[in-house]
């Protein structure tokens, strides 16, 4: 009797007060909030080529529209997003690095990686100022609108020289939006390199706050190389 | 943390050395992304110069380029390829639905647009196109 009453009472991993995944609380709840996020910009992004697919032929070519490099004259389609690509991949790179430094406990790693993954976000916020005052002034030229309502230079929420409405909209929205997340990534980021410099890591024992940022930083990282496939490349 | 207690780092003390860095496959990763981009990047550009393959078949291996990079991205330095299989079961369920949103979507928008050429004056002051 002993025997059988043991087994019915064994634990088993789904009944509470357990990790079946072996993945702690905070790393879970990270990946899950990530999920939801993704599906967010998912669905950004797909509306995106539904509007893109009911326009076609007023489509702008985006070598024509993203077409500035800082201090160079003339244009140059492409090389500024994949600079922009470049520093995110960087800042990324650096991050694993910050990461891989807090699983070997080695506090001056964190800090030294973790300032340069803020660097690479800064560099990134700046890039993307750069390309925003570029869309809304425009070109010198402008766009000539028939019955006589003048010249578009730039582009607002109401009119862009650049072709339908929306496409000013959506790359609003959508850089604005990730842009948004690189900021919120960079005060994290921020957060985390006081923590770990004043030895807050090093008196938990473990540097796992350290993993949880750095997986929110490799997804908007990864939203990146959407948002520069499908508004920069196709 | 009563819940999942019995699940913690390993927890390093102060006096422990330090290990020397293992940081190879970060960076063979990296070349792998550096690499796609400028593949992706030159292809575009010399596309854009010359014209030599349909902006359709671009698009496709476009797209396929970036998922391999989101591939890196989310198994190496997300490091899900060291989760259980049951969790990234778990991530990927969610987003397999995806695959029916696009595909809706993109007929959609095909549609809307035969919708507009058929009948231009249907709801032009709506539609994306106003404002030219």
């Amino acid at each position: 009797m002993a025997h059988a009453v043991s087994t019915v009472d064994a634990p088993k991993p789904w009944s509470g007060g357990d990790a079946p995944f072996n993945i702690s609380w905070g790393k879970m709840m990270m990946w899950f909030f990530l999920v939801s996020d993704a599906l967010t910009f998912s669905s950004l992004l797909i509306y995106y080529g539904a509007t893109r697919n009911m326009n076609r032929e007023f489509w702008p070519n985006p070598d024509e529209v993203y077409n500035h490099f800082p201090f160079v004259e003339g244009h140059i389609p492409l090389a500024f997003v994949s600079l922009m690509t470049f520093i995110l991949i960087m800042s990324s790179v650096t991050m694993v690095l910050a990461v891989e430094a807090g699983h070997r406990f080695d506090k001056k790693g964190v800090v030294k990686w973790m300032i340069w993954t803020i660097i690479g976000g800064f560099l990134f916020l700046g890039s993307q100022a750069y390309e925003w005052y570029h869309f809304i002034h425009g070109t010198a030229e402008g766009k000539v609108v028939e019955h006589g309502l003048g010249v578009i230079h730039g582009a607002n929420m109401v009119e862009n020289e650049y072709g339908p409405k929306q496409f000013a909209n959506l790359f609003f929205l959508i850089t604005g939006f990730h842009g948004s997340h690189v900021f919120s990534g960079v005060v994290l980021n921020i957060i985390v390199l006081i923590m770990a410099a004043r030895g807050v890591f090093h008196r938990r024992g473990h540097y796992e706050m350290v993993e949880k940022v750095g997986l929110y930083w490799h997804f908007v990282d990864l939203v990146w190389v959407f948002v520069f496939t499908f508004f920069y490349l196709i | 943390m009563e819940l999942y207690d019995n699940y913690q780092p390993h927890l390093h003390s102060a006096s422990d050395p330090i290990p020397a860095p293992k940081t190879g496959w970060i960076w063979k990763i990296f070349w792998y992304l550096l690499a796609i981009t400028v593949i992706e990047v030159g292809l575009a550009f010399a596309n854009y110069e010359m014209h030599f393959v349909s902006k359709q078949v671009l698009k496709y291996l476009f797209i396929g380029m970036t998922l391999l990079k989101a591939y890196y991205i989310i198994f190496s330095y997300m490091h899900l390829k060291d989760e259980k299989k049951g969790f990234q079961l778990t991530l990927g369920f969610l987003l397999v639905l995806l695959v029916y949103f696009v595909t809706l979507m993109m007929i959609e928008g095909l549609y809307q647009e035969n919708v507009r050429l058929i009948f231009p004056s249907y709801l032009i002051s709506d539609s994306p196109a106003f404002g030219l």
